[in-house]
């Protein structure tokens, strides 16, 4: 985790203040809502449909016991006891009062939490991968990249007002786990041939109206360059990107139509003017990284494996949970433990302060006092020996935080849709609710594997539809809601748009079709071990698009 | 109000858009019009400004810095944020004049205005100057 020196903690506390005199001059009547919208954004506030909705940063998915009790703690003083965790890593509020909205950020700043720049058209949180520093196939840890970038980013002077919203990734690991293809700069750890490591820079990826997969604009970066690199890529944007249209602004148009290679050309001539004097030295990567701390593991830790059979065999729920919740680890005697908030009945990535509170605790007692957030809306406690497996499962079971369903279907990502979002065409919580009822049975929920199902309420694409496995997107048809069904995406290390599989599909209509997918994969799948996956990029959309419009 | 090195100051400059030079006074023009009248200008013996709007390509004034006492930057609309890269890289290309923002940006702007290179703000009359003072002491520290 990593810990605030005086610098970091002196800049939210003086940004709390500035919050708080624009709200001041805002509400009475010095700032109108034009220029008060911008201001806002910047701190993470929305006005939505039924009230404001305050987005919470995690920068890079990490977060420690005592913030995810203090978030528990707002939600029940400010909020209605629960809150939501995004795609993007972070939390989001959806009921509290403007009025009293730099208070909450008060309380937040005094554990080391903010809400800077987690919306509004400047460079958002930087997310990472959720096992970052415990994969068994991490090349280097990303995360301390991620909180220089973090540093770099806020407030910074000169791309506040870009045209868009900006969204940096970084992975360090073989595995994709962080969506770099899908971001308007992906960032992944590779080694060069001297066994260096530095990054591979990808540009113009993203979802959204347009979704796009990234290109790559430099296939090795030295590490000293980061921040050279990045401001160089920034600049060319703020310059040249799109202001005329907010649906051409992001940075992918702006690549597309100037074509990779002129990109390129243009950020690297730039670079060549700033890169010696914005180098990140050792020192300040050391600074950055002795502000981390790293969990103490026991080494030689011995598994008690008789009494974790003993547990199998006597609990068999445990045994799926632990089959599907928990990972190999680094560490040997060590699981990464997946907190599962896709319950049957509650909105994917909601948690209530009781939650909030039983997985703080465990975090403390079982995992060093450290919790991330996924971008698929889950929590993972990474650092759980396994003699405590047992003792973390009956303890989440009781708050339905055990749900055995990691990386399968009803595993969805959702956005919040009608129920909250003003831009929704289509109750996409109601509709995640019907298909928990089709995918119930879990033996045929495990036999279907690995699948990728993510809807989005309207085109915007919160929920990254056109990457899921499945996706479903909400559309609106002369007042009625309808929804339009892709198949084959990835965000991963293929990353690949999914393909539209037909005409969209009428409400009532919407599980059956995809129930008819799922079979449909199960009769065409080669052998028990193609995925869901290979199997649509083996046969293509043709066998799924015939049996659900087959009349 | 002109807002120039922590207090309000009395304005010099003159904002042209087509209507003819004076023969006194210091006059500002669109970098169009001043590219083109620009020995018109020089020929004044005056100080001489150009006005710079975010869509325009101000690099062309790259060479001509030299001539220049104040850079202008405007803010059509107050998220517009090219004119902060177009401050940065003209201080960078060793430019020393004056660089002044106008239109219609919002006071907690300034504090990254200045942070880019900008040193003087027109700002509407009725701003409380603690709201401007409070803006650019914001933060006592940055990360930049
Ligand atoms: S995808 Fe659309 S409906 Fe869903 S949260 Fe985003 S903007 Fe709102």
């Amino acid at each position: 985790m990593y810990q605030y020196d005086t610098l970091d903690q002196t800049i939210i506390n003086e940004r709390v203040a500035e919050f708080r005199d624009q709200t001041r001059r805002f509400l009475n009547g010095q700032l109108s809502e034009d220029q008060f919208r911008p201001l806002r954004l910047m701190n993470g506030l929305y006005i939505q449909r039924y009230a404001p909705m305050l987005r919470i940063d995690v920068p890079y998915g990490l977060m420690s016991s005592t913030q995810m009790r203090k978030l528990a703690q707002i939600s029940r003083d400010y909020d209605k006891n629960y809150a939501h965790v995004t795609t993007r890593q972070n939390f989001q509020l959806n009921w509290p009062k403007l009025e009293r909205v730099p208070d909450l950020l008060d309380e937040l700043s005094s554990v080391q939490m903010h809400a800077i720049q987690s919306s509004g058209n400047c460079i958002r949180n930087t997310t990472s991968d959720p096992f970052a520093g415990v994969a068994e196939d991490e090349i280097e840890d990303p995360r301390i990249f991620c909180e220089i970038i973090r540093q770099w980013s806020t407030l910074h002077p000169e791309f506040m007002y870009l045209p868009r919203k900006f969204k940096i990734a970084v992975s360090g690991s073989e595995r994709d786990r962080a969506a770099t293809k899908v971001h308007d700069i992906g960032l992944r750890v590779v080694k060069n041939s001297q066994g260096e490591t530095g990054f591979e820079v990808l540009v113009g990826g993203g979802l959204g109206r347009t979704p796009v997969i990234g290109q790559m604009i430099r296939p090795y970066l030295e590490k000293q360059h980061l921040l050279s690199y990045l401001e160089a890529i920034l600049r060319v944007y703020n310059l040249y990107g799109r202001r005329d249209n907010k649906y051409k602004a992001r940075i992918k148009i702006l690549v597309r139509e100037t074509g990779i290679d002129t990109f390129r050309q243009q950020v690297e001539e730039e670079w060549l003017h700033i890169k010696g004097d914005l180098l990140l030295t050792d020192a300040m990567v050391n600074r950055v990284a002795k502000r981390f701390s790293t969990p103490d593991y026991e080494s030689n830790l011995t598994v008690d494996e008789q009494a974790l059979e003993t547990h199998k065999t006597e609990h068999s729920a445990f045994k799926t949970w632990m089959e599907h919740n928990t990972l190999p680890h680094k560490q040997s005697g060590y699981r990464i433990v997946i907190v599962s908030l896709k319950a049957p009945g509650i909105a994917p990535g909601d948690i209530n302060d009781q939650q909030m509170e039983l997985v703080a605790d465990l975090a403390d007692q079982y995992s060093y006092g450290e919790l991330r957030t996924t971008h698929r809306q889950n929590l993972v406690l990474a650092d759980v020996k396994q003699n405590d497996l047992f003792a973390v499962w009956q303890q989440l079971d009781t708050q339905q935080l055990a749900t055995p369903n990691y990386s399968t279907t009803n595993d969805m990502i959702c956005c919040p849709g009608l129920d909250f979002c003003s831009l929704a065409n289509a109750s996409s919580i109601t509709i995640t609710k019907q298909l928990f009822e089709l995918l119930d049975d879990m033996d045929y929920v495990y036999d279907l594997g690995d699948i990728k199902l993510n809807m989005s309420g309207c085109m915007n694409g919160c929920g990254h539809h056109s990457v899921g496995h499945i996706g479903i997107l909400g559309v609106d048809k002369k007042g009625e809601e309808w929804y339009q069904i892709t198949l084959g995406g990835s965000s991963e290390n293929d990353a690949r748009l999914g393909d539209r599989l037909g005409p969209a599909i009428a409400k009532d209509e919407v599980v059956n079709s995809i129930s008819t997918i799922l079979d449909t994969y199960l009769q065409q799948r080669a052998s028990n071990e193609e995925s869901f996956l290979d199997t649509v990029k083996r046969t293509g959309i043709q066998p799924f698009k015939e049996n659900v419009y087959a009349v | 109000m002109l807002f120039k090195n922590g207090e309000i100051t009395n304005n010099q400059w003159i904002h042209l858009t087509t209507e003819e030079i004076p023969e006194k006074g210091c006059v500002t023009l669109p970098m169009q019009r001043w590219l083109d009248e620009q020995d018109q200008m020089t020929a004044r013996g005056l100080p001489s400004g150009v006005r710079l709007s975010p869509d325009c390509d101000f690099t062309q004034i790259n060479t001509h810095l030299d001539n220049l006492d104040l850079i202008v930057i405007e803010f059509p609309v107050l998220a517009d944020g090219r004119v902060f890269s177009f401050s940065k890289l003209l201080r960078r290309q060793g430019y020393q004049g004056e660089i002044r923002a106008i239109g219609n940006f919002v006071t907690d702007q300034m504090f990254y205005m200045q942070k880019v290179g900008v040193d003087s703000f027109e700002l509407p009359d009725d701003i409380p100057t603690q709201d401007i003072e409070d803006t650019l002491n914001r933060f006592s520290v940055s990360y930049q």
